[in-house]
């Protein structure tokens, strides 16, 4: 029987029952969304070890993420975006160090060094006995900085590569040629310096036409033409038994005597690979260099 | 005796007090939650150290969520291997810039070697991000040393972090590479040696030459996670390495210049405390380079240096 207090009361649960229920689940729901966010702070201040998947893939985004916690894809991805063929590179960034580093799982390992380690240096020391505002020419510049260390030093220099360069200085002139297309210099030259690319020229390397085999005494008699009397060559190149394949050229000493026509050679130093992470001085002559040995010459040289 | 009126009424009244506490209930649940979520991000914030601070921390530590939330909804880093550089995203790219770069993974094995251009990984593109002194001073030691005879003794002072001392045993010098920190290029024309060079009690006389290339300028400061040592360290160095110096040793330094005052790990040297630097050395060659833009170096006046950002390299010998 329903009389009037009878529907009051009812009246009365209603919103009793309703409430509470509305309240309870708007405090699980916020209790949920608390959760959440503990559980995010928890991850960020630290609790990556609890779920090692979720660390590799989601923690770099953290800054000050310890090398302990880089796994093999991490790894893999920094050496390749890094590397010859990576990001850097396709933006014409990549610049061939001399001692290459590779990451690995938790660690850093040197794996490679290579002959620039002692090219370098030796261009600069040719580059010394040229006075500021000097002009000269990096042929084969991409890939690295020895052109932008040559007008930072004060040398008006143009760097001369197919592939260009992209790195910018008032003293430097960027030339997007191959050495072949070019007109030369407007004036005769004080210095050329041709590190580790004599060996490229005429053949199929570097995205290049090849078909010209003696693309090199082609280049030396270029640079003849536009160095001044007296105007200096820095020339580094791979030493060893005489070898031709599509992408280099290898030097021995008939090649190398040669090659150097018309100039008078100042300075001629011999190095060897001797392991994966050494270069050294090595004797002079070619004579009895060991099948499969890596060389490298270095030359500074004057144009008669 | 109730009626229906009196239901009426005190349904109106009830729900009023009613939601009040349980408002007020919720509001004290939420508060206490607040206060330890609170109290979580100041322990991790040391209010002297960083004081102002929290806000900047509050908005990382969002932007971080950010970023976690992004990546666990991303592909493995593994597909970016192959991919045109027109696939680099945003988050990738920091984590490049992060992981490759100077506190990054290379650098936390010792093994991140300074470069002389500096690249800026970002969406779709990598920039040049700015290009470091050496650049300029690294050819200048190598042209400095170039008429060394094959053999001499080289000292690297501060040689960690760089691959000079590798490239100049590389070139035939029997090189000794002094730093605090460990040299982790191996060659067999390094003897490597950790020590602070003020506190180096090394061979008298023994040297042939001596590069000083961007260290004297950190030389007992706090720098390179160093304890800080007594004022003047880089006059009392220099003067240790003029005991090391053979008679006709040569002396490479190439160091901070110009006007952009000392900082807390780095001292700038002007024309005055360069000198007091040098006493006791000849000078033969000296020579400025400024920072025309964030990615180029080139040849100045002294004067020009002097209120620049600048590098003065300096050959010397013993006086």
């Amino acid at each position: 029987m329903s009389d009037g207090s009878g529907l009051g009361r009812r009246i009365l649960a209603i919103p009793f029952w309703y409430l509470n229920r509305r309240f309870a689940t708007l405090q699980d729901h916020l209790d949920g969304r608390m959760a959440v966010l503990d559980d995010r702070l928890e991850r960020m201040e630290g609790g990556f070890a609890t779920d090692p998947a979720f660390a590799e893939r989601a923690a770099p985004a953290l800054r000050g993420l310890p090398l302990a916690r880089v796994g093999p894809e991490t790894a893999a991805t920094i050496n390749w975006a890094v590397g010859h063929e990576g990001f850097s590179a396709q933006a014409g960034l990549w610049f061939n160090p001399a001692v290459n580093v590779q990451l690995r799982p938790a660690s850093a390992e040197l794996v490679a060094v290579n002959e620039r380690i002692v090219e370098v240096p030796f261009a600069m020391g040719v580059a010394a006995e040229l006075p500021q505002g000097s002009h000269v020419v990096d042929i084969g510049s991409a890939e690295s900085t020895v052109a932008l260390s040559l007008a930072s030093l004060g040398l008006h220099t143009t760097a001369l590569d197919p592939r260009g360069y992209p790195l910018g200085h008032t003293l430097l002139d960027v030339v997007e040629e191959g050495l072949f297309d070019w007109r030369g210099p407007s004036e005769p030259l004080d210095g050329v310096f041709c590190v580790s690319t004599i060996e490229h020229l005429g053949l199929r390397a570097y995205s290049q036409p090849g078909g010209r085999d003696g693309g090199d005494r082609e280049a030396m008699e270029l640079f003849l033409r536009w160095l001044r009397p007296g105007g200096l060559l820095a020339l580094t190149t791979p030493y060893g038994r005489a070898e031709t394949t599509d992408f280099e050229r290898t030097y021995d000493d008939a090649r190398l005597a040669a090659l150097l026509e018309g100039f008078e050679v100042l300075d001629q130093r011999v190095y060897r690979r001797a392991g994966a992470l050494q270069w050294e001085p090595a004797p002079a002559s070619s004579a009895d260099w060991p099948d499969g040995q890596d060389g490298v010459v270095l030359v500074k040289a004057r144009r008669r | 005796m109730s009626g229906p009126r009196d239901a009426a009424r005190r349904l109106a009244a009830l729900p009023f007090w009613y939601v009040t506490r349980r408002f007020a209930t919720l509001q004290d649940h939420l508060d206490h939650q607040l206060t330890l979520l609170g109290e979580r991000f100041e322990a991790a914030v040391d209010p002297e150290r960083v004081a102002g601070s929290l806000h900047r921390e509050l908005s990382d530590i969002h932007l971080a969520q950010e970023h976690v939330e992004r990546l666990a909804r991303r592909p493995p880093w593994t597909e970016l291997v192959g991919a045109p550089v027109s696939k680099l995203d945003e988050m990738s790219a920091a984590f490049l810039n992060y992981g490759a770069g100077p506190h990054g993974f290379a650098a936390q094995a010792g093994l991140w070697l300074a470069p002389e251009v500096s690249l800026a990984h970002s969406t779709e593109t990598v920039d040049v991000l700015s290009v470091d002194p050496r650049v300029a001073t690294v050819a200048y030691v190598h042209r400095a040393l170039a008429g060394l005879a094959p053999g001499a003794a080289v000292l690297d002072v501060g040689a960690t972090g760089s691959t000079l001392a590798l490239a100049l045993a590389s070139s035939g010098f029997a090189v000794t590479a002094l730093d605090p920190r460990p040299y982790r290029l191996e060659h067999p024309g390094i003897t490597p040696v950790a020590s602070r060079v003020e506190e180096w009690d090394g061979p008298a006389g023994a040297f042939d030459a001596i590069v000083a290339h961007l260290v004297m300028e950190h030389v007992g400061l706090g720098a390179y996670g160093r304890p800080e040592g007594p004022p003047g360290a880089d006059i009392a160095a220099m003067q240790s390495l003029r005991r090391l110096a053979r008679p006709e040793a040569v002396l490479v330094l190439a160091a901070a210049y110009g006007a952009r005052g000392d900082t807390w790990d780095h001292r700038v040297y002007d024309s005055a405390s360069l000198a007091g630097l040098l006493e006791g050395w000849s000078v033969g060659d000296q020579r400025f380079v400024r920072r025309v833009a964030p990615t180029a170096w080139t040849p100045c006046t002294g004067d020009e240096a002097a209120t620049e950002t600048s590098v003065v390299m300096v050959t010397a010998t013993p006086a």
